[in-house]
């Protein structure tokens, strides 16, 4: 009599602890997919100390966005840049980096290392991101208050950035290729010049309208011509438009 | 339930056993841990709660929940919808049967807009696409190179397809992390101002899709001057400038850079890139 209410206690308990068994299990299936994304909501030098685990760890591919302008309370000692340094030297390095953000420096830097980071210059909206050996990313969106950061592991989502970013590097421009067509004034003149060529228009039309001209205009567009390596008009749009130096034309405008 | 249980447990512990002391403390203890057990059962409910606040921030979707997972996505956009295709299967199907929907009262003006970036391959689908629309700003273009499958809305949720080798019958995976949906978004923005409308796409192909057109923009693209171009085609000096004309009007350009440049935007040169 005692021995049958004995086990069916026993019967009950093991049950319950099966129960347990398997929501433990349960648990660790969701915490295993919650941790496919990570959320990073701390300081900036979380964000940064989470880029330079990634980094060191790296052991084959590093592929960077940087394209969001860090603000002046995330600034610090620890540059991003330097980061990158900490990499091996066995890992490939590529940088994508908005016009603007570029950092010449580190550019220059780059000539007499033996694993140089290939870098390259694309318009892109304000992304940074840091991709690694392509299983885990680190991505930062918006700035101040909006901030948001979070590492990545979910195969499907890495391979898409990649993807979207292999899309963007093939269509720039290799830092060091760059034109550079000198001070502020100048590049806006030449900008100007791009964009009268760009219309179409004569070069008599072209010089009347930047008050200046023909024979300047036509010394001007050499000199373009020029710093574009380009031989013939035809090989200066082709060199203009691949180099993204003039915005591209409007759908609608055929 | 519990405390029911427990307590017809401990009962009948107590009385089976009317002679011996020793069981009814050891009952005691059963029934002490057991409690403990439950408290602490209960703490974990309420610490599994804290977590459970808003959606996982991923999830994946297994085939059946897939077109339903797609609907709720896009009929919830108010700004933009972003979709990647790669060809005419599934994924183009149910987005193109969800977007030819009539739109909501609340989207008569204005709903979002909406950019498919498309390969090759995945055109025709794209083109019946826009021929079904109801939402009036759809832009579609056409991406030199390789994409993935991915639908993403308002920056605010997304949904990438698991590829052919889907993991265990697991069809997409979708994602509500706000900084990842964003980076996708941005990314994808990226993408697109390098691809090329597909009016272009549609209405360029068959007249400078000639092996000649092919060479003349050769020499073009190399900078060649028009004579020495015209010897290494074997042409005359004017049926080469008659060819080169033909070219700039079928790109609607006025002047050589104009061609040079629009060649490059509608891909004509896109083989050397």
């Amino acid at each position: 009599m005692p021995d049958r209410a004995v086990d069916e206690l026993e019967e009950a308990l093991l049950g319950v602890s099966a129960l347990i068994e398997s929501t433990v299990a349960m648990n660790r299936d969701r915490y295993s997919t919650d941790r496919l994304i990570t959320a990073i909501s701390g300081p900036y030098r979380d964000v940064l100390a989470t880029a330079e685990a990634m980094i060191t760890g790296a052991r084959s591919s590093i592929d960077i966005v940087h394209a969001r302008r860090i603000q002046e309370e995330e600034r610090s000692e620890r540059s991003e840049r330097g980061l990158l340094y900490k990499a091996d030297p066995s890992v490939t390095v590529q940088l994508l980096s908005s016009p603007e953000l570029l950092d010449e420096t580190f550019v220059r830097e780059q000539i007499d290392l033996p694993h140089p980071v290939a870098i390259r210059v694309a318009r892109v909206p304000p992304l940074q991101a840091v991709m690694v050996d392509r299983e885990a990313a680190l991505v930062v969106t918006g700035t101040g208050v909006n901030r948001r950061a979070a590492v990545i592991r979910v195969p499907e989502v890495i391979h898409t950035l990649h993807i979207l970013f292999d899309n963007v590097w093939r269509g720039s421009v290799p830092a060091n290729e760059r034109i550079v067509f000198g001070d502020r004034a100048r590049a806006a003149f030449a900008r100007q010049i791009l964009g009268a060529l760009r219309a179409g228009v004569t070069d008599e039309v072209a010089a009347r309208e930047l008050a200046i001209s023909v024979r300047t205009y036509r010394r001007y567009v050499a000199e373009i011509m020029t710093l574009l390596s380009a031989n013939s008009r035809f090989q200066a749009g082709v060199r203009a438009a691949e180099l993204g130096l003039l915005p591209p034309s409007r759908s609608g405008s055929e | 339930m519990d405390q029911r249980g427990l307590g017809t447990v401990g009962v009948r512990t107590l009385t089976t056993g009317p002679g011996a002391e020793l069981p009814k403390v050891h009952a005691e203890h059963v029934e002490e841990a057991l409690l403990q057990a439950r408290a602490l059962i209960e703490s974990t409910v309420s610490l599994h709660r804290r977590r459970a606040d808003g959606p996982a921030p991923v999830s994946r979707t297994d085939a059946e929940a897939f077109s339903e997972t797609v609907e709720q996505l896009i009929a919830g956009a108010r700004r933009s919808v972003s979709l990647a295709l790669v060809s005419n299967g599934k994924f183009a199907v149910e987005a193109r049967r969800v977007l030819s929907r009539p739109p909501r009262a609340e989207h008569a003006q204005g709903g979002p807009v909406v950019r498919v970036l498309c390969v090759g391959a995945a055109t025709e689908g794209a083109v019946d696409l826009l021929a079904n629309l109801r939402m009036p700003q759809v832009e579609v273009r056409v991406s030199e190179t390789d994409l993935r499958e991915v639908l993403i809305v308002d920056g605010r949720g997304a949904l990438v397809r698991s590829g052919a080798a889907g993991r265990g019958g697991r069809d997409a995976v979708t994602v509500n992390d706000p900084a990842v949906v964003r980076a996708l978004d941005l990314l994808f923005a990226g993408a697109w101002s390098r691809a090329r409308p597909l009016v272009h796409h549609v209405t360029l192909s068959p007249r400078l899709d000639t092996a000649q057109t092919r060479r003349v923009l050769e020499m073009l693209r190399e900078g060649h001057t028009d004579e020495v171009a015209a010897q290494e085609l074997n042409v005359s000096l004017r049926t080469y400038r008659r060819h080169v004309a033909e070219i700039m009007r079928e790109l609607g350009a006025n002047s050589r850079f104009q061609a040079g440049f629009r060649a490059v935007e509608l891909g004509l040169l896109a083989s050397q890139g």
